[in-house]
């Protein structure tokens, strides 16, 4: 079977795409993928282009991290006003005197107010601070968050259940090749005197989102 | 305001959309190791990269992009940049797709890019 040739990105115009298009999200072809992707590892290995054990160091650093680590950052700025101030200031280098090392990109933290909340979508893609979440949600990939967010945040957020009064500004980040956002939700009422274990399983992966709040 | 601006077919932000599918599925064993091979070809030896991935993607054309997920997307770009590099050509990819699904009495219907059951 010949290669397809890549066919050049369609421009944006009346002709081309149709505005009130769908944004639609295909599912075709796991078994096919799948089969394509233990077919090409075969090979590579084959070839000594990878080693054996070399995926499986790769899948063990994917799986490590997760929302718990996230939620350390935020119970400790809830705790500390003064870490707050460095997080929002410099998310990386807050988030590495944690022992947290964010490897893909800088780390931007965005903080919730009584006056602002923040949301955070990639419309190119999907860039999420995976070095300390993990893989996004299925939702956050899917075509039709990144179309809608940032054209129609309050809608989005009203289907994940979170109505805003008018007067709170919704403000949108959305991401790039070269920054993660986490969201700092609001802390509950009395939260810096408890403790971090107290504190951690209160913080969602929806709330580090903006897709909730605490 | 003569030219409309050019716009990728991944450049999807703001345009409309249906209600966000908010069901969530395990990572599954396969798109793990599509990660991972993407990631330790990255670590090993810099012969693929994240940005090149997205490049392959973001080129080969909007009708299958619109089709495939997210994964399979990552999936399909892999292999199409491995072949342009000269690493692993997409044909042998195919041809080893044929003879693992032969070995499971399965046949792969590459332009339909389906796996079922023989004959």
């Amino acid at each position: 079977m010949p290669i397809p040739s890549p066919v050049p990105p369609s421009r944006f115009s009346a002709d081309a795409v149709d505005p009130k298009r769908p944004v639609v999200e295909g599912h075709d072809g796991a078994d096919y993928y799948a089969l394509m992707t233990e077919a090409l590892h075969k090979i590579l290995l084959e070839k000594q282009l990878l080693a054996q054990g070399d995926t499986d160091r790769v899948i063990a650093a994917l799986e490590a991290p997760n929302v718990t680590w996230g939620a350390r950052i935020v119970a400790e700025a809830w705790r500390d006003a003064a870490y707050a101030e460095r997080l929002v200031a410099d998310g990386s280098k807050a988030a590495a005197e944690l022992g947290f090392k964010i490897k893909e990109a800088k780390l931007v933290v965005v903080r919730n107010t009584p006056a602002l909340h923040n949301v955070i979508v990639c419309t190119l893609c999907s860039c999420y601070p995976r070095s300390l979440l993990g893989q996004p949600p299925w939702w956050y990939i899917s075509k039709n968050y990144r179309a809608r967010t940032v054209r129609e945040p309050r809608a989005v957020l009203a289907e994940f259940g979170l109505d805003l009064p008018a007067d709170v500004e919704v403000r949108v980040h959305d991401s790039n090749a070269d920054m993660r956002y986490l969201v700092l939700p609001m802390a509950p009422e009395g939260a810096a005197d408890w403790p971090v274990e107290k504190l951690i399983p209160l913080v969602t992966r929806h709330m580090l989102v903006g897709t909730a709040v605490a | 305001m003569s030219e409309p601006p050019f716009r990728g077919y991944h450049d999807i932000g703001g345009l409309p959309g249906g209600p966000i599918q908010q069901d969530e599925h395990p990572f599954a064993d396969w798109q793990k190791l599509s990660e991972a091979i993407r990631g330790a070809l990255e670590q090993k030896d810099r012969c693929v990269s994240l940005d090149e991935i997205r490049r392959a993607f973001e080129s080969f054309g909007e009708p299958l992009y619109e089709t495939l997920g997210f994964y399979e997307r990552r999936a399909e770009a892999l292999t199409l940049l491995l072949d342009e590099k000269g690493l692993v050509e997409r044909a042998e990819v195919l041809a080893r797709m044929d003879a693992l699904a032969a070995g499971r009495g399965q046949r792969v219907d590459h332009a339909a890019k389906t796996v079922s059951a023989g004959q």
